[in-house]
């Protein structure tokens, strides 16, 4: 952050003090506007049930959803489907990165290993997480661990992948300089590869977070017992269209919540790292 | 506990460098080719030539980088093999840790060298201080100006006590401005630790300016030209640019890289590029 205000003020044309801040609010008033408009479109079709080819016959009114949810979350059986699947996600997730991250590394350091795993992540990795599903409850013994293999599958190869790109991204000159400084392959590891490719494996972290939640829902749909996925399934199953609408949003909002932390995960691992923001305000 | 040299000692005993017949191919390519150079204890020498002509080849072979096709290099008559503190080096630009604050990076050599945190920070505290950015100690390379970040480097590399210090057109990077007063403030520092100094540029002027011996190497594959031992006087006056001993230099020296730049060239042309 230090310095930041010194970048600002060389790529506005205009000079201003507190520039900042009215851009700040400027983004959250369009962001509050943009949502507003959402749900009124969303009130709108459904209220009068319009039908134009897509229809909104079935829809439920927000204000049903948001009903829905007031009850949903006093139900102890509602908490538990979100604590499954927050659990799943955790377990899978947090594994990937445990599994991808080293292994990243290593491949990224070492040619061979590189050279003898890559041909088999190559052929795995554009098989989708849903794919995967029968596969999977054939190989583990309980539902459970299937629904966490296939989450773990889903972040596993974006976080790979981006930690062997943020590996090969390292400057050479840094490898030589703490060589010459007497580090030693340990230290190397610690010191340059690991921190080093840290932006990468965040941006790893991020994507793979995203499609962790895509495969564990789909794995909840499909073989379920609790979780989002399946409440959200059994709803449609069950024809509570409300709670359709309701697992949905809760899916969303998670999801947002999970890479939110991520990012501010990375902020606090990187102090050293401008912010992502600060960068694109300096950019206009 | 005082780690810097408050005197420069007369007699300084470490940091002979030992270059005989070196040799260094990559593939086909001859980069470097019967390459020899004796370094005294506390000498400052540059070595000079245009791009390209593996002055910076023979500079990573001393610093372990680049091991020799043929011929041997020794510091201290230990033969070299693998890179190592007693041989610092600076590098051209961006060799800092971004992700490490200027005090960390520093105290990173001393840390691996076995020492414990506190005393590596001292340590790396006292050498900033030296190079006139104690107070930049805690922030992050990415804020500084490319002039301190190459004096950042240069305390990185003094902070180990190398008998050798090795530098690769450190100031390359740097404006004409900023270039000066680094060159003047480099030969405060070497006035009071006094070691070895092998210097790699291009920009003779430079050379001139720093050195006690002047190195001219031949297009690639690289040879020693000319070995010039400067007869000019220490400290070095700022207006040394200015004496007839220092013009007289300078038109040895461009003389000869404007042949050896020519003659890359000419070989550039026979090939059809």
């Amino acid at each position: 952050m230090t310095g930041l205000p010194a970048i600002l003020r060389q790529a506005e044309p205009t000079p201003g003090i507190g520039r900042l801040l009215p851009i700040r609010i400027g983004r959250l008033g369009l962001g509050l506007i943009s949502l507003t408009l959402f749900l009124a479109a969303w009130h709108l079709a459904t209220t009068y049930r319009l039908d134009l080819h897509i229809r909104f016959v079935n829809v439920p009114t927000p204000d049903s959803v948001l009903r829905r949810a007031l009850i949903a979350f006093n139900d102890p059986r509602f908490i538990e489907h979100i604590a499954m699947s927050l659990q799943r996600i955790m377990a899978g997730f947090t594994l990937a990165g445990l599994v991808a991250i080293p292994l990243g590394i290593t491949m990224g350091r070492f040619l061979t290993l590189r050279w003898l795993v890559s041909p088999v992540i190559e052929v795995l990795r554009p098989i989708p997480a849903i794919a995967w599903v029968p596969m999977s409850i054939m190989l583990w013994p309980s539902n459970e661990e299937s629904i966490v293999f296939i989450t773990f599958l889903g972040a596993f190869f974006p976080i790979l992948i981006n930690t062997l790109h943020g590996v090969n991204a390292i400057d050479p000159a840094l490898i030589r300089a703490s060589r010459s400084l007497g580090a030693g392959e340990a230290a190397l590891f610690r010191h340059v590869f690991l921190p080093g490719a840290l932006p990468h494996i965040f941006t790893g972290l991020t994507v793979g977070m995203g499609v962790a939640w895509v495969s564990l829902i789909a794995a909840e749909m499909i073989s379920g017992q609790f979780g989002i996925g399946y409440f959200t399934w059994e709803a449609y199953a069950l024809v509570q269209y409300p709670d359709i609408v309701l697992g949905m949003v809760l899916i969303g909002v998670l999801g947002l919540l999970s890479s939110g932390l991520i990012r501010l995960a990375g902020h606090l691992v990187m102090p050293w790292q401008p912010r992502q923001g600060a960068k694109r305000e300096a950019l206009r | 506990m005082t780690a810097i040299p408050t005197q420069r000692s007369l007699t300084v005993t470490r940091g002979r460098i030992d270059i005989q017949r070196l040799n260094i191919r990559f593939g086909d390519h001859a980069a470097v080719e019967d390459f020899s150079l004796t370094v005294t204890p506390g000498e400052f020498v540059c070595l000079l030539g245009p791009s390209g002509c593996g002055k910076s080849t023979v500079l990573n072979s001393v610093a372990g980088f680049i091991p020799p096709s043929q011929g041997r290099v020794a510091v201290d008559d230990a033969v070299v093999t693998r890179p190592g503190p007693e041989r610092g080096m600076v590098f051209q630009q961006h060799s800092l840790f971004p992700w490490k604050t200027v005090l960390e990076n520093v105290a990173f050599g001393p840390r691996m060298q076995g020492r414990p945190r506190a005393e590596a920070n001292d340590l790396a505290r006292e050498y900033l201080e030296l190079v006139g950015l104690g107070p930049s100690a805690d922030r992050y390379p990415a804020t500084l100006s490319g002039g301190m970040q190459q004096r950042v480097g240069i305390a990185r590399a003094l902070v180990n006590h190398p008998s050798v210090l090795l530098m690769d057109e450190p100031f390359g990077a740097l404006d004409a401005q900023t270039r000066s007063i680094m060159q003047e403030s480099l030969l405060r520092l070497w006035g009071q630790i006094g070691n070895t100094v092998l210097f790699v540029t291009h920009d003779i002027d430079e050379a001139l300016f720093l050195a006690d011996r002047v190195v001219v190497m031949s297009a690639a594959p690289g040879r020693v030209l000319l070995d010039l031992r400067l007869d000019l006087p220490r400290p070095r006056p700022e207006d040394v640019f200015a004496s007839p001993d220092f013009a007289d230099y300078k038109r040895q020296c461009l003389k000869l890289i404007r042949q050896e730049s020519r003659r890359a060239f000419d070989f550039l042309d026979g090939a059809g590029i």
